[in-house]
């Protein structure tokens, strides 16, 4: 196919929007993260408040990835840069909110942006400083939590779109070879390179799609969907980037139904973008023409396999399906189909505008460029990271999350590994966390302390991929629902060694022998618990979990010399277990749940796990 | 083309096709449930499984349902791994199904079957009913409480009875009583027999019959014996 471009209309288009934007962005404004993170914790009613003031220019962003700081919002007035305040009440007015830090709005961006002068505050610390933000590069997140999701006007003045501008006038396989020497490699798990990807793509003749892969699922993980909430036009930029490299005239984004904010998001991007001439029938005046249709996943979490995936858009079962083929060759509809990831088309405008060498000078030699991680569990700072490839584990939990006493991190989601506390110096990239026994999956990443129980954690995620695999194959359908059941009697003191055995030969056939990469994954988290925490199955075995979280295994006592008589313990209890005999309080065993209630909420040590 | 590839340290020449199929032309006994060659590759019984090395690469374990044979490719079938993997996978079959096929395979490796269903997911009824383009059967539910069944559970209408399903199924899980296709105590599809006008044999469903455009019904001894009269009668003896 050859591009003509036909006059320079897209250009002067380009020009205007982008004066708009810079207007709309670096003019007086109060913005409030209301992603579903920021809604969760309560930013529509700290918006409603703000809106009544209607002298006030009240905007609503993305977010800016510090979840736990959530209701963020910050304000820009009398050309001074952006104040963020945190944890924000409804209740409050907005000066009397805990202050984080401050930022211009430009700056998280790795691209060149024209923006007018802001003045930086003297009194308060800069939001860059903050060891949530000290370590991070945004790439991906460049503009989440900064822009009006569905402004053009915003997306254009942060640099959106003059990739597809630059790209427009290159030949398709140029486009190819750039996202090829940049390094970049699919983020949703499996670290395949894209360029490469692409260019099996591009050599297979005939009709050819894109596909947006949001079918995001793992617990405690939502990098995607942040993307999709806080910056949905970078998406469908890299997909109409990806469509022209290849030739593809149509695209998917196959986003799953839990996510309502970013389907509609997304939704109403794509109608912008076909107004503006960015999508649709002869793209920004070239003979180019791509369109998008947004399909909405059912829930399933294998259908976020790609062969699964692509059954799902076609109607079928969303069941994997054997590759070879791969869908580069023959996917959806047996036509060559390029699949990736939501991160992965976030990050191609700025590998087309600021060059593949800007790219792959990040990360490490085999993994380039930056990651997101969603930061979670027994974090002080927890949300969406970002940062570069390579950087240690310990760094993230530790600087990033500011975490304290961590026993492990799971990482990759449910079908991940644990990494232990003394291995967290390991390099966050693709190979370094397979020698782990881990893998970089999508981007989870939780953190356990000491009060975790790691059988706990493995059972948790076990069951998780039972109850999850499609059932297609043997071992997959079988093998995990025979581990689950293994580990279910060690929780409850009825394993054995024998057990243990039995285990890491059924994870052996599960991970070699099934049909998918789920199966091939799924016991991850049971070999990494039990080659770095053995000894903790062991304790089961004989009956203990010093964690205290195995309900079958742990049993409380109120000690009568230690007890006050206050009565916490009686008031917090679910299960109406506790009865006050003599002025002390004793648990009745029978009626106890083991929930631990007693136990937390005891001020005198009274409440004893044995 | 002859295609030239080692099985088990010995030389072969081949056609090209499915490694599956090659192997048991040439006489290997390779376990599976869920291929059929008029069907394809399915991928869901995970028993055909040998160890293939192809140029400068190591040992990768496969299944030869989904292989191609290629020029030089070494393929191991009785190899440790490939039997430990192998009984691996019988034994959850053993462990949840107790078809006569399952209970061969496990007195193989000589595994004790526990299981009571019959029915072991390979997925040929659906398949070769999506095949011939009726698609009339499916699978529901995720994980174990995976099963074939007809749409949402209602006996469906889409079912001719031509009963292609039942003449593939490896366990004779998914049968045909009483006008009633089945699997377990799961009704898929309830028919009307219609039966043979000479001899009053049930032959096929209603639904068959008016699928196929044939004037009269009449079963298949009757038909030869039409045909031996044609035949008599021709030879005027």
């Amino acid at each position: 196919m050859r591009i003509r471009i036909r006059h320079q209309k897209g250009m002067k288009m380009l020009d205007k929007l982008k004066e708009k934007g810079i207007d709309e962005l670096y003019g007086d404004r109060i913005a409030v993260g209301t992603s579903t993170c920021g809604v969760a914790a309560g930013a529509l009613e700290v918006l409603e408040v703000l809106a009544l003031d209607d002298t006030k220019n009240v905007v609503e962003v993305g977010c800016l990835g510090f979840c736990s700081a959530e209701p963020l919002v910050y304000v820009q007035e009398d050309g001074k840069a952006a104040l963020v305040y945190r944890n924000v009440k409804k209740t409050e007015k907005i000066e009397e909110a805990e202050i984080l830090g401050w930022f211009y709005p430009w700056e998280f961006s790795p691209l060149k942006l024209e923006h007018p002068e802001l003045e930086g505050y003297r009194e308060c610390p800069r939001l860059i400083e903050h060891p949530f933000y000290r370590k991070q590069v945004k790439i991906v997140l460049r503009n989440c939590g900064i822009i009006e999701p569905l402004s053009i006007n915003q997306y254009v003045a942060m640099g959106g779109y003059c990739a597809l501008q630059k790209v427009l006038e290159k030949k398709p396989e140029d486009v190819v070879e750039e996202v090829k020497k940049s390094g970049l490699r699919g983020r949703g798990g499996a670290g395949f390179p894209t360029g490469l990807k692409w260019e099996i793509a591009r050599k297979n003749e005939g009709e050819k799609y894109v596909i947006c892969n949001a079918d995001e699922g793992d617990p405690g993980a939502y990098m995607d969907r942040s993307v999709l909430e806080g910056d949905p036009f970078s998406v469908i930029e890299g997909m109409t980037i990806g469509a022209y490299a290849i030739g593809a005239e149509l695209g998917f984004v196959y986003v799953r139904n839990e996510y309502p904010l970013a389907v509609k998001r997304i939704e109403k991007v794509i109608e912008i973008a076909k107004k503006y001439g960015f999508l649709g029938k002869n793209i920004m005046n070239t003979d180019f023409s791509f369109d998008i249709h947004v399909v909405r996943g059912a829930g399933a979490f294998v259908c976020g396999e790609e062969t699964a995936l692509i059954a799902s858009i076609e109607g079928y079962i969303g069941e994997p399906r054997i590759r070879p083929p791969y869908p580069a060759e023959k996917g959806l509809w047996g036509k060559p189909t390029v699949i990736n990831n939501v991160e992965t088309w976030a990050n191609i405008s700025p590998i087309i505008l600021n060059g593949w060498k800007f790219f792959a000078s990040l990360g490490t030699e085999k993994s380039k460029g930056t990651k997101v991680f969603s930061l979670v569990g027994k974090v002080k700072n927890s949300g969406l990271i970002e940062v570069p490839m390579g950087i240690s584990l310990r760094e993230v939990v530790e600087e990033i999350g500011m975490a304290e006493n961590v026993k492990a991190v799971q990482t990759g989601g449910p079908t991940g590994g644990c990494v232990p506390k003394n291995l967290m110096d390991v390099a966050v990239d693709y190979e370094e966390l397979t020698k782990l026994g881990s893998i970089m999956g999508s981007g989870g990443m939780v953190v356990l302390d000491n009060a975790t129980c790691m059988v706990d954690v493995a059972k948790y995620f076990l069951e998780f991929s039972k109850i999850e695999s499609c059932g297609k194959c043997v071992p997959c359908r079988l093998g995990l629902a025979e581990m689950v059941d293994i580990i279910e009697r060690i929780t409850k003191g009825e394993g054995s060694l024998n057990d243990l055995e039995e285990l890491e030969r059924l994870a052996d056939v599960v991970a070699n022998t099934s049909l998918c990469g789920f199966g091939k994954t799924a016991p991850n988290p049971l070999l990494t618990t039990l080659r770095y925490f053995k000894e903790e199955y062991e304790e089961h075995i004989k009956g203990v979990c010093l964690a205290g979280i195995c309900r079958a295994l742990v049993r409380y006592r109120i000690v009568e010399d230690k007890c006050t008589g206050c009565g916490l313990c009686k008031l917090n209890c679910p299960a109406d277990a506790i009865e006050e005999v003599d002025e002390v309080y004793k648990i009745d065993d029978k009626k106890c749940i083991k929930c631990g209630s007693c136990f937390n909420v005891c001020k005198f040590e009274a409440v004893e796990r044995w | 083309m002859a295609i030239k590839i080692e099985v088990d340290g010995k030389n072969y020449e081949v056609k090209k096709g499915k490694l599956l199929d090659v192997l048991i032309d040439l006489g290997f006994d390779i376990p599976h449930l869920c291929y059929h060659k008029a069907i394809g590759s399915y991928g869901a019984c995970r028993l055909c499984l040998v160890e293939v090395k192809e140029n400068g690469d190591g040992w990768r374990i496969v299944t030869s349902c989904s292989t191609d044979v290629k020029e030089g490719m070494k393929v191991r079938t009785k190899s440790q791994r490939i039997w430990e993997l192998r009984k691996g996978v019988v034994e959850l079959l053993a462990n949840h199904t107790s078809s006569e096929i399952v209970k061969e395979l496990a007195s193989l490796y000589k595994i004790e079957v526990k299981g009571d269903k019959k029915c072991v997911l390979c997925g040929l009824c659906v398949n070769v009913c999506n095949l011939i383009g009726i698609s009339a059967i499916s699978f529901e539910n995720r994980g174990v409480e995976r099963r074939v069944n007809a749409p949402f559970g209602i006996p469906t209408e889409f079912c001719v009875g031509c009963l292609a399903c039942t003449n593939l199924c490896p366990t004779g899980a998914i049968r045909f009583e009483n006008g009633k296709l089945m699997v377990g105590d799961r009704v898929l599809s309830e028919h009307k027999l219609l039966r043979c006008v000479r001899c009053g044999k049930e032959v096929l469903t209603e639904r068959h019959y008016e699928k196929l455009g044939v004037k009269d019904i009449l079963c298949e001894n009757c038909k030869r014996l039409m045909q031996a009269e044609k035949y008599f009668n021709s030879k005027q003896l």
